[in-house]
């Protein structure tokens, strides 16, 4: 199996089974973290719409500091 | 001779070179790999602090970057990595990369389309002591979905007393990223 390249100082070769190893957790991770990205942003959304129904408007919630500049991409 | 200021043909003594603060020690470029890292002992014990750049020119699909500390040729893949780096859009809206206890330090993500504008500038502080590492720094990117471009600064560190001789920077895409680098030594 042809593993993915990386290169150390000058040097071009393919990952070592160790280092493969490592970026398949990585990978893994990455999809985890992802996902809960995902979740998380399906909770704000559902949290905006739920205020938006009471009536207020995004220039509202953005002088709330609710939903602007507080809250970020990942939920960071 | 007057320092800074050199005039063709001076001669550069000890305590003019000892003058320099700053040294390129490697100055590099990679293609289309899934990470680099500098050669093993580009930390030495000639420099505590290292400023280190990376400079995306090209990204085969969207990607997260991270980055890792390194030692004897192997990357430290230990949860002891903790990222605090501050982002803001060209729209006011926060977009900060953190994560406590990861097992890398979050240095922001990149469109394809978009990939050359991702700079890195950082500072890794005293890699070489048997100490805690800190980085500091910040960088510029486009986020993966291309909805908005982001600046950060900040830093981190590494959670506990271990020794690095180098460092790699590393796309969450196999064989994706191509770009340069350099590594600057800070004299103390």
């Amino acid at each position: 199996m042809t593993k993915p390249m990386i290169q150390v100082g000058n040097e071009v070769r393919q990952m070592t089974d160790a280092e493969y190893a490592q970026f398949v957790i990585d990978q893994e991770t990455a999809r985890l973290n992802a996902e809960q990205s995902a979740n998380f942003e399906s909770l704000r959304q559902a949290a905006k719409s739920k205020l938006e129904s009471l009536g207020l408007t995004d220039d509202e919630l953005k002088a709330l500091g609710v939903f602007h500049s507080v809250i970020g991409a990942n939920g960071q | 001779m007057t320092f800074p200021v050199f005039a063709s043909g001076d001669v550069l003594n000890a305590s003019d070179m000892n003058a320099v603060g700053l040294w390129l020690l490697v100055d590099g470029t990679f293609t289309t790999v899934t990470s680099f890292a500098p050669a093993n002992n580009t930390f030495t014990s000639n420099y505590e602090n290292y400023r280190i750049m990376v400079n995306i020119s090209a990204l085969t699909s969207d990607a997260d970057f991270t980055l890792r500390l390194r030692a004897s040729g192997t990357d430290d893949a230990n949860a002891n990595y903790n990222s605090m780096f501050m982002g803001i859009d060209s729209g006011g809206t926060t977009r900060n990369r953190t994560g406590g206890s990861a097992t890398s330090f979050n240095v922001g993500e990149s469109d394809a389309t978009f990939a050359n504008r991702y700079q890195l500038v950082l500072d890794i502080c005293k890699p070489r002591l048997t100490a805690r590492t800190e980085i500091v720094g910040g960088y510029v990117f486009i986020d993966k979905a291309a909805t908005y471009n982001a600046a950060t600064s900040g830093g981190g560190f590494y959670n506990a007393d271990t020794q690095f001789d180098s460092f790699s920077f590393i796309s969450s895409v196999a064989s994706s990223i191509t770009g340069t680098y350099q590594v600057y030594g800070y004299r103390s």
